[in-house]
């Protein structure tokens, strides 16, 4: 990466005797538009304060544009935070919330009335400047932050779970159009989420953290097809996760009850959690070709999600999996009880190392 | 819900009974009093007695000025506990401590809180001797049995009522717009004076009209700090049903007190209103 705009060197950040910042090192392009996804408390939001000047690190540095901001308290940082809650000031009208951060660095007052019109009108909120933020809906709102932090041109723009407390549909919705505005406006975001599927549709790159730790860095693609953990394999994604074991010449083994599977002959040897997304796996009939690897099962049940039907089945070791099935002709015939095949084709398993 | 005619006759009554009970039937019986004669003729000539005399028209004016500097003292003072104790403090054993200071002589009776300010303040007390021997006066400064005395001693007494008031606003802001302020470049002072202070100005407001009107009716620290050598209005209201038993009259004094008192709180009303537009949008 040639000079990242945002950078954090062994950032540590404790309290009491809890990490909740533990030694992370990132890098973020000019204009990326990156997410910080992990379950609560895993670190995302106290990255972002750091960021943003909120919380001092224990230890470690930011870097913005190469330059250390330790000690720069918040308000003279060039990045600016759409926050959880939207932190509007409400005896403001959206006008003068939006004026606020243009009038701090001093901007001319006809310069800043016109500006506050272009980024109520970018948000979609051309009409809304008189009124007061409580006279507006969620949605609304969230917008009105939006463009308080964009009007300032930042550098860098975070943004903290801004879409946690907006439904399905609107969260949908502004998905794609805070996407379509980071594009238009080439600012770089952090994104900090909990939902996986909102950093899939919206990231270029996702950082997953868990217990204070950056577990994998890369785009949506590469987590999801490549996860560095048994961690991201879970989190992201739908995951079935098998125990199984090689043995020395590729020859796998379920690891309760030593079924025979199939072989891996570029696999290493040892035990370990194998990953199988729901869409990898099928049901094998008469005429399928062999698979890699082959499971018997007994289905327990299956749900109609709209766009597939989901199939659990029991294993033999009792792992209960998913199978999504997305042709319509593959879902006849299958019923609760009865016994299967389960057939995972390709050469490249993801394989965890366990303990046992 | 499914209400009875009779739960329904209770649920409106009683609240309705109270409050007649409590607040209209005193003030109204009052009111009346003043209008009619010791006969029982409707009279306006108590009215009258009030506007041409000078000493009556002086005291009520007197009565204000002190409500009003007392509460302009008290307000900034109870601003800077109440964002101390909201805003600095950071433990809450401390902020406990500060707020039962501030609230523990309001269990004391003001009788003892304004004798104790004769011993402060008196030619031989505390402030004189010490202001003697920095030698900055010469000779002891008069401050009892005169308005300033009455002005720090009711200052003192209802600052915390202001405390508590503007506390409670500070109180309900929300971290999270402070730091908003200053994402947006605002430093602590513009911070402070673009966001903490009038998202306060709701406590200050009440907190004023709780002080001033405490001020206007206050009766025993007037009467102790004066020593007998001045009136404010509640001592010359006493004075007529007490001393010379004119009930008419002493309700019109009373009736004039409380109107002047409403119209003064009623213009700084309107005066914050428009500051305050937002909290009611």
């Amino acid at each position: 990466m040639t000079d990242p705009i945002l950078s954090a060197r062994g950032l540590t950040r404790r309290y009491g005797g809890v990490a909740a910042l533990d030694n992370v090192d990132i890098d973020i392009a000019q204009g990326e538009f990156l997410a910080l996804l992990g379950p609560s408390g895993c670190g995302k939001t106290t990255l972002l304060r750091c960021i943003g000047g909120f919380v001092q690190p224990t230890s470690g540095e930011v870097l913005i544009e190469g330059k250390p901001v330790q000690g720069v308290p918040a308000h003279k940082r060039p990045v600016n935070t759409v926050f959880q809650n939207y932190a509007l000031f409400p005896h403001m009208t959206v006008a003068q919330n939006v004026a606020y951060g243009p009038q701090r660095a001093g901007v001319a007052a006809a310069e800043v009335t016109t500006r506050v019109r272009e980024a109520l009108k970018m948000v979609g909120l051309p009409d809304h400047g008189e009124r007061y933020p409580t006279q507006l809906s969620g949605g609304q709102q969230q917008r009105v932050a939006l463009a308080r932090a964009i009007i300032n041109r930042p550098k860098v723009l975070l943004l903290d779970e801004p879409l946690g407390a907006l439904d399905l549909k609107l969260r949908k919705h502004m998905q794609i159009e805070l996407k379509r505005l980071q594009e238009q406006l080439g600012i770089t975001f952090v994104f900090v989420t909990h939902d996986q599927e909102e950093a899939l549709v919206m990231a270029d790159r996702i950082a997953v953290m868990n217990a204070g730790k950056i577990e994998q860095i890369g785009t949506g693609e590469e987590i999801y097809r490549s996860p560095a953990s048994l961690f991201v394999a879970d989190f992201i994604g739908d995951a079935n996760l098998i125990d199984v074991t090689v043995a020395g010449t590729g020859e796998v083994t379920m690891a309760r009850g030593g079924d025979f599977l199939g072989r891996l002959p570029s696999a290493s040897t040892g035990s370990f959690r194998m990953l199988a997304r729901p869409e990898q796996l099928s049901f094998l009939g008469p005429d399928s070709a062999p698979p890699t690897l082959r499971f018997a099962a007994i289905i327990t049940r299956s749900i109609f999600v709209g766009d597939a039907l989901r199939v659990y089945a029991e294993l033999v070791d009792g792992t209960e999996v998913a199978i999504k099935l997305v042709d319509e002709r593959a879902r006849t015939g299958l019923a609760t009880g009865q016994q299967v095949s389960i057939g995972w084709y390709g050469e490249d398993a993801r394989l965890f190392p366990v303990q046992r | 819900m499914n209400l009875s005619r009779f739960n329904i006759f209770c649920l409106i009554v009683i609240p309705v009974a109270c409050l007649f009970a409590f607040c209209v039937a005193p003030l109204g019986v009052a009111a009346a009093s003043s209008f009619f004669t010791d006969q029982g003729d409707f009279s306006l000539q108590t009215y009258w007695k009030i506007l041409a005399d000078e000493e009556y028209r002086s005291t009520l004016w007197a009565t204000l000025v002190i409500s009003v500097v007392v509460t302009a003292i008290a307000a900034p003072f109870g601003f800077l506990i109440a964002y101390y104790n909201v805003m600095v403090v950071k433990s809450k054993l401390a902020r406990r401590l500060i707020y039962m200071a501030v609230i523990l002589p309001l269990f004391t009776s003001n009788i003892v809180r304004a004798f104790g300010f004769m011993v402060l303040l008196g030619r031989n007390g505390i402030v004189n001797n010490t202001l003697m021997w920095l030698g900055a006066v010469e000779t002891p400064v008069r401050f009892l049995y005169s308005d300033v005395a009455v002005v720090i001693g009711l200052s003192y007494i209802f600052v915390p009522f202001m405390v508590l008031s503007i506390a409670s606003a500070l109180q309900g802001i929300d971290r999270s717009l402070l730091q908003a302020s200053s994402d947006l470049g605002g430093g602590p002072w513009t911070t402070f004076r673009r966001v903490v202070l009038p998202l306060s100005l709701p406590g200050v407001l009440a907190g004023s009209i709780i002080v001033f009107t405490l001020s206007v009716s206050a009766f025993v620290t007037p009467s102790v700090m004066l020593g007998g050598r001045g009136k404010v209005m509640s001592m010359i209201i006493y004075e007529q049903y007490v001393s010379f038993m004119n009930f008419p009259f002493g309700a019109a004094l009373a009736i004039t007190l409380m109107f002047t008192a409403f119209v003064v709180v009623a213009l700084y009303s309107y005066v914050f209103e428009r500051k305050l537009a937002w909290s009611r949008a």
